[in-house]
């Protein structure tokens, strides 16, 4: 399947890195959208893989995707790979509770993905989401 | 009745069947042949005496002629002669008791009368006796030696062995089937006791054939069972583990954030500090329990998750020097023995690393004074444990297993405890020494190599655990896993 993603690398210099954040779980995902709004970025999240499929086919620039794999509707690394066969070249970091060799594996497939295993500490995800924002991002 | 009986039963009544047949002709055939002699006799005596009666009574009258024949001397005892008047009883007259042969005597054409011989037959009598009497003994004797001889020489050749084989026969059927039979006879027996003997041997591998076949079964029985109940032990701590994961990184995030929020107090911050770590370390527990779970990933190894080959020296060497300072404390040494040539596994040196440095803090800790802990590195043949589905090898390719040994010179593993020293939390250290995840995790990490772990301990000598890591086989198309 293929999801028709607008314009989504035209975004302008000027503008603030854009992060969108996928995970079901609402303490979670609130957590971890306050943690990654804390580096002086613009966050938007969804709570499932079809809000997420959603968020990505808007008209709004995508900087960096943080998926949670287990979702309602479809599975975040689903969306993912859509996404990234229809032409998405943004960097991943892919969240999961069952970091077995295959998801391993076939993450390392995607291409400029990462995977990181909960739990996980603030820092390695900040870490990690600073590694991957454009370098004029700014950072808290 | 015995066999041997019967057989020298039956052979003295054939045996004096026949010597009694044989006495019963010869008594008859000579007993004809005596009386023929004596009729014989008896004709040429009648003749003589017939012309020179006749002779006589013609030329001297009767008196004369009855006076020879009273003179005449008969040349045996039992012979009688005398002179009968009349004309009747003329021939040879063949009685039980005696034989009679009358001569007529003719002078100038009349019958003057008869001479006549007699002849007791006693002595045939005496004969026939004495002849039923020696045939009698003569059986007797022969049946009595042929007897004697064949009872030696039946029990000797039939008795004895026969006994022997009724009694291995015996043996046999009451399932002792050791121990050979000894019958030294180029016979039916000895062919027969040399069959047993094979049979027994057939019997003998058969059992043994079948005992290993038993014991095999169980043991991979066994492996089953232990690999079923860590497996059962291995969901429960994923799901666990799983189920821990978000709400353990919710709350380690937010006291984090509370931690490091410079406008609340100093005290609220240090608590929320303290809640931080706290978390942390139940996080690394659980990320142990996933290490240990993974084994059991619920995806086949695939194509996708091909594993380079790893350099066991290098992670042996790295596992060393993380774990000297420790050893150190201890007065331990810990050594690297490796094989010349060193077998490349298909593996993620990092887990196989930790792998080993969880058997390494194992041994460290088991070694309660100063000494030595040897890594062993080579490659062995092996068989994988029942409950593992060994990888596919390529034809004519012997199954070859990377072989990593850690050796202790330590307390050693009592046999109850043995069996569950993989299980999740299981210790037998003291309370803040160990988690008890260390050797499930090395388990879990191993068993996803499609690997497994032995272990031999003996009490006070120390312990060796053997990780053996299945070398390169044949790619297996598994299909899309995800």
């Amino acid at each position: 399947m293929g999801i028709i993603i607008p314009g989504v690398d035209m975004h302008s210099e000027d503008r603030l890195p854009r992060v969108v954040i996928a995970e079901d779980d609402e303490d979670m995902r609130d957590v971890l959208c306050e943690l990654v709004a804390g580096l002086g970025v613009e966050v938007a999240s969804a709570s499932s893989g079809g809000d997420l499929i959603l968020l990505l086919t808007d008209d709004s620039p995508v900087d960096l995707l943080i998926t949670d794999v287990r979702m309602p509707w479809m599975t975040g690394f689903q969306v993912a790979l859509s996404a990234r066969n229809s032409g998405l070249g943004i960097p991943i970091i892919i969240v999961t509770a069952f970091p077995d060799d295959a998801l391993r594996a076939q993450v390392d497939h995607l291409g400029s993905a990462v995977l990181l295993a909960k739990p996980f500490r603030p820092e390695e995800l900040l870490s990690l989401v600073r590694a991957r924002l454009p370098a004029n991002a700014a950072t808290a | 009745m015995k066999l041997a009986r019967k057989l020298i039963l039956s052979m003295v009544i054939g045996l004096t069947v026949v010597l009694a047949a044989n006495s019963f002709y010869r008594v008859r055939r000579e007993l004809t042949a005596f009386d023929e002699d004596m009729k014989q006799d008896h004709e040429v005596l009648a003749q003589v005496l017939e012309k020179a009666v006749t002779a006589v009574w013609v030329s001297q009258g009767r008196a004369a002629a009855l006076q020879l024949i009273a003179a005449t001397k008969p040349p045996s005892q039992m012979l009688h002669i005398r002179w009968v008047d009349g004309e009747s009883g003329y021939g040879q007259d063949v009685r039980p008791s005696q034989l009679v042969t009358r001569v007529p005597i003719l002078a100038g054409g009349n019958r003057m009368g008869f001479v006549e011989i007699s002849e007791s037959r006693d002595f045939a009598r005496a004969y026939v006796r004495n002849t039923v009497i020696r045939s009698f003994a003569l059986t007797l004797i022969a049946v009595i030696c042929v007897g004697a001889i064949s009872t030696v020489l039946g029990i000797w050749f039939v008795g004895k062995p026969i006994e022997k084989l009724v009694e291995k026969a015996a043996r046999i059927g009451a399932g002792d089937v050791e121990g050979q039979l000894v019958i030294r006879q180029r016979d039916e027996i000895g062919e027969l006791a040399a069959e047993m003997n094979a049979m027994c041997l057939r019997l003998i591998e058969t059992r043994q054939a079948l005992t290993a076949e038993t014991e095999e079964r169980l043991r991979a029985q066994e492996q089953v069972r232990h690999a079923d109940r860590l497996a059962t032990v291995g969901k429960l701590a994923s799901g666990i583990a799983h189920e821990l994961g978000t709400p353990l990184g919710v709350a380690l995030m937010r006291a984090n954030m509370i931690a490091s929020n410079p406008s609340l107090g100093r005290d609220t911050r240090d608590a929320a500090h303290i809640i931080g770590e706290q978390i942390d370390r139940i996080t690394h527990i659980v990320r142990q329990l996933l290490d240990f779970a993974r084994g059991r990933a619920t995806s086949p190894p695939g194509p996708l998750t091909r594993r380079n080959p790893a350099d066991l020296l290098a992670i042996a060497e790295r596992a060393v020097a993380m774990l000297q300072p420790l050893a150190v404390k201890r007065h331990l040494v810990i050594a690297v023995v490796a094989d010349p040539v060193l077998p490349k596994p298909p593996a993620n040196p990092e887990q196989i690393e930790q792998v080993l440095v969880n058997l390494l803090v194992n041994a460290i800790h088991a070694s309660e004074r100063p000494g030595k802990v040897t890594i062993a590195l080579g490659a062995v043949e092996a068989k994988a444990p029942a409950d593992l589905t060994p990888p596919v090898w390529s034809e004519g390719s012997e199954p070859k297993y990377a072989l990593i040994s850690v050796r202790d010179e330590g307390v050693g593993i009592s046999p109850e405890v043995l069996p569950r020293i993989f299980e999740p939390f299981f210790t037998t250290k003291h309370v803040g020494e160990g988690t008890g995840l260390g050797l499930s995790v090395a388990y879990g990490i191993v068993r996803e190599h499609s690997g497994w772990i032995e272990v031999a301990s003996e009490r006070n000598r120390g312990s060796c655990f053997s990780v053996y890591l299945p070398m390169d086989s044949v790619e297996i198309e598994w299909g899309g896993g995800s």
